[in-house]
């Protein structure tokens, strides 16, 4: 591979696996602060406002890496990847101006509102601060999925010559914005933000009940998420199926890599394990669900469905692009989506089983120490579902729209990574790669610092300032 | 000047980046300042709980002034992003320091913690205020980029012409006209940006912070001039070569414009290309010049406000003489004419900038309003003593 795109490539993913780490709980999170700020007003309980003061704080270290890293991510687009950016730039850049418009303005602003405003502004602006703040950072998820949905399944666009060169132009506003694509990816990304943050709550919880300290704060803060949660994770599976169904249909090759699905099959079965040699097209080791068809019901809805294997694929995707490799790497494709799928699985168990102890929570041992280690694995999660989705898409930048399960409807407009990358040199690209690597991972090990110094503290009466 | 929709977009753009100067610039201005007008620990805590309840709000003009730039001037974007990669890189590097230093410094009681995010403060904001500069000063002059069609490549579009390290170092090259010209612009914003940090500390706070703002804004305020006076005089010297004039189609202008820039044409030459409507231009800088000497006025009796509002004059005209100046070129070549990127051979199409347009009316004054009310709502002066209180009070909760 080149190696300007390489560089390019893992700066890429590096930025989207930092501002990954931060996104998630900053969705989450500010949700269930708003939940607790909300029973306060409501039931003029003093521990209400206590929790919505110490997980707001937690989310406010956490927020601002979100932002620092989602700038850098916005402006890798102009800077790593112009070709890309001026081929989709009169579709793509659309969601992300209004995602700035509408979504951020709302969550920065009154998030300053809502941290600082205690007993400074009336209680009815204050609450209703901490919801806009909740709201405008699920709406910037929404905007910028809106966004990734189109590379993934562009609708609503032709191309056109223009004076400058060939691009996407769009053709249908509505059609973008309502991409079925781009609509399961937001419920998706947002309950798994939801879940994660619930994870945390209940995570730090633990941390406390289990050395018996503000056992009231925090055996009502693991009531609370453990609530969301459920809801979340169940959530999350639900649409998590409707989200593979769409990926089925419109990215046929990502499905089968995900699923190590080398041969046209009806009646399809789910593999619990697989791994695959690429080069033979075919897979070593596989070990099937015991139930059949289950893969193309998931997929078609039907037991009997007909799902294209990769092999067809990619006879098919040369004979109409050219020589190349169409299939994404199958190993880490599928096993980077089976490992989230067995997680989204046990976030639902673990929930479940802390509901189910928690009038003695505080003295459930064993479930506590399982909820405290279980917190990295919401991460893991949510950075597997991003890989899965982006390795998956390789190698196109822009998938060529497809639907059906497998008919190409608009060839022209796929567009490959390896085509997308800026002119740089390598000493460019190397410079800023290392040193936004030395900075991310600085942020991150200070951030986590901060937040185990804080959450370990356990709720303090303190001002609120710089 | 037609009422076209690259038109309308490049007037939105502009008041996207004025936006983000003039809210971001005072912040900016009171990271550079928080060394000098804060001495002890609580008046450091002070200045930057001037702009704590605000900041992150006013750095999201920066991302919507990207993002818009994107979405309605892909062609820039693309050109701009990827030609100016390490400056800006340095940029983003900066203000993800600046982001982090106000999250964290306070939140270890250590002195040396704090000393270490008090020089990343001041450092990261004076830098931005400075590369922002650099990049605007670099733009107006012309910078190195070629239109790929020309030679009949249909997909890389705008691309710079120089590669890395030239590249890069030529944007602050005193012997190069545009890297000059860049310096001196990006002098006069840093200058802009602590006038404007002045204003907002004599606004929000009282006491000794407030009287040394003012001091340092006395000191500021001449310099300032001079520079303004300076870049101003150098942009009239500002002109470009054409080196095919068949090949000026590719800027894709509306017919009695093209015919009006080939009317100012001497020889190979575009002269005074930032110039072409003086009076217009002349009118702006005379009230961006007036309102400079307002502010003075303003600081001199400390009147925060006024100063302020003077400030941001200051900016918004000198801003829009720039853009009218430029229009319809928005990254002139410095390798022909007919290399640059206009307004009308970097937009998007029509459906886009009129769907960006709705949703530009709709939201812009709502975000302004609710930006505003915020503003109204934390407005109230602060001081070292009233931060002790705020602190006393909140541990007897």
């Amino acid at each position: 591979m080149d190696f300007v795109l390489l560089v390019s490539r893992l700066q890429f993913a590096m930025t989207a696996f930092f501002h990954f780490v931060f996104v998630p709980l900053t969705l989450g999170l500010s949700t269930l602060s708003a939940i607790m700020l909300t029973l306060h007003y409501a039931t003029g309980k003093e521990i209400y406002r206590d929790m919505a003061k110490f997980w707001a704080k937690l989310f406010a270290i956490n927020f601002a890496l979100g932002v620092a890293t989602g700038l850098v991510h916005e402006f890798e687009f102009g800077m790593n990847w112009s070709v890309y950016s001026r081929f989709v730039g009169d579709i793509f850049g659309a969601p992300l101006a209004i995602e700035g418009l509408l979504a951020f303005f709302m969550e920065s602003t009154f998030m300053g509102v809502f941290l600082f405003g205690w007993d400074k502004v009336p209680k009815a602006v204050h609450l209703l601060a901490a919801w806009l703040s909740s709201i405008g950072s699920n709406l910037s998820a929404l905007w910028i999925l809106v966004a990734n949905g189109w590379m993934q399944h562009p609708v609503g666009a032709k191309v056109e010559m223009f004076v400058a060169g060939k691009r996407a132009e769009l053709s249908d506003w509505w059609a973008v914005v309502f991409n079925p694509v781009a609509d399961v990816k937001f419920w998706h990304t947002a309950t798994a933000g939801m879940v994660l943050s619930a994870v945390f709550v209940l995570a730090v919880s633990a941390y406390h009940l289990l050395r018996k300290q503000h056992v009231e704060f925090f055996k009502k803060s693991a009531y609370i998420a453990l609530i969301f949660g459920l809801i979340a994770s169940i959530g999350e599976v639900i649409i998590g199926d409707i989200h593979a169904h769409e990926v089925a249909k419109t990215q046929p090759t990502k499905l089968a890599a995900m699923e190590a699905l080398w041969e046209t099959k009806q009646g399809a079965n789910i593999l619990i394990a697989a791994w695959a040699d690429q080069k033979a097209q075919k897979n070593i080791i596989e070990i099937p669900l015991p139930i059949p068809g289950l893969l193309s019901f998931l997929a078609t809805h039907d037991f009997n469905g007909k799902l294209l294997g990769a092999k067809d694929l990619q006879n098919m995707f040369k004979a109409k692009f050219g020589p190349g490799e169409y299939i994404p790497p199958v190993n880490f494709v599928f096993w980077a989506f089976h490992i989230m799928v067995y997680l989204g699985f046990f976030f639902v168990i673990l929930f479940i089983w802390g509901l189910a102890k928690y009038r003695n929570l505080e003295n459930a041992t064993g479930f506590l120490k399982v909820a405290l280690y279980s917190l990295p694995l919401p991460y893991i999660a949510c950075w597997l579902g991003w890989a899965t989705a982006e390795v998956g898409r390789q190698p196109w930048i822009v998938y060529p729209l497809t639907d059906d399960y497998g008919k190409i409807l608009l060839p022209e407009i796929g567009l490959k990574t390896a085509q997308a990358v800026s002119p740089l040199t390598n000493i460019e690209v190397v410079i800023t790669y290392i040193i936004f690597l030395a900075t991310f991972t600085g942020l991150a090990i200070a951030d986590f610092y901060l937040l185990s110094k804080f959450a370990s503290k356990g709720p303090e009466k303190e001002a609120e300032l710089y | 000047m037609h009422f076209d929709l690259p038109t309308i977009w490049a007037i939105l753009v502009t008041i996207l980046i004025a936006g983000y100067i003039v809210t971001d610039g005072f912040d900016l201005g009171v990271g550079i300042l928080h060394g000098i007008v804060a001495k002890t620990d609580i008046e450091k805590r002070v200045t930057i709980n001037a702009i704590g309840p605000v900041w992150d709000g006013n750095e999201v003009w920066f991302i919507t002034a990207g993002g818009a730039a994107f979405a309605a001037f892909p062609e820039l974007y693309a050109a701009l992003f990827s030609s100016l990669y390490i400056a800006l890189f340095v940029v983003l590097l900066a203000l993800i320091y600046r982001a982090v230093s106000f999250e964290f410094r306070s939140k270890e009681e250590s002195e040396g913690w704090r000393k270490f995010w008090d020089q990343s403060i001041f450092w990261s904001s004076l830098l931005v205020a400075l590369l922002i500069g650099v990049a605007i000063g670099n733009i107006l002059a012309g910078i190195p980029i070629k239109n790929s069609v020309i030679e009949g490549d249909v997909l890389h579009g705008f691309v710079y012409a120089e590669k890395f390290p030239m590249s890069f170092i030529n944007l602050v090259n005193p012997f190069k006209f545009h890297g000059l010209f860049g310096l001196l612009v990006g002098v006069t914003t840093v200058l802009f940006i602590i006038m404007h940090g002045v204003s907002w500390l004599i606004w929000k706070t009282e006491g000794s912070i407030a009287e040394r703002a003012r001091s340092v804004g006395m000191k500021v305020w001449l310099p300032f001039v001079i520079m303004y006076v300076i870049c101003t005089g150098l942009a009239y010297t500002i002109s470009f070569k054409i080196g095919n004039p068949e090949n000026l189609k590719y800027l894709n202008l509306p017919q009695d414009m093209m015919q009006q820039i080939a009317s100012m044409v001497q020889g190979n030459v575009l002269p005074h290309a930032l110039f072409r409507f003086p009076v217009i231009e002349l009118i702006l800088i005379v009230l961006a010049a007036l309102s400079a000497v307002g502010w003075l006025l303003a600081v001199k009796n400390m009147k925060g406000g006024q100063a302020f509002l003077f400030s941001t004059l200051t900016f918004l005209f000198a801003g829009f003489a720039v853009m009218f100046g430029a229009y319809p070129l928005a990254v002139p070549s410095s390798i022909g004419l007919e290399h640059s990127i206009t307004i009308y051979n970097g937009c998007s199409s029509q459906l886009t900038l009129t769907v960006m347009l709705v949703a530009a009316i709709i939201f812009t004054p709502i975000v302004i309003a609710y930006q505003a009310w915020v503003y109204k709502m934390f407005l109230f002066k602060i001081s070292p003593e009233s931060l002790k209180k705020e602190i006393e009070e909140a541990a007897e909760h």
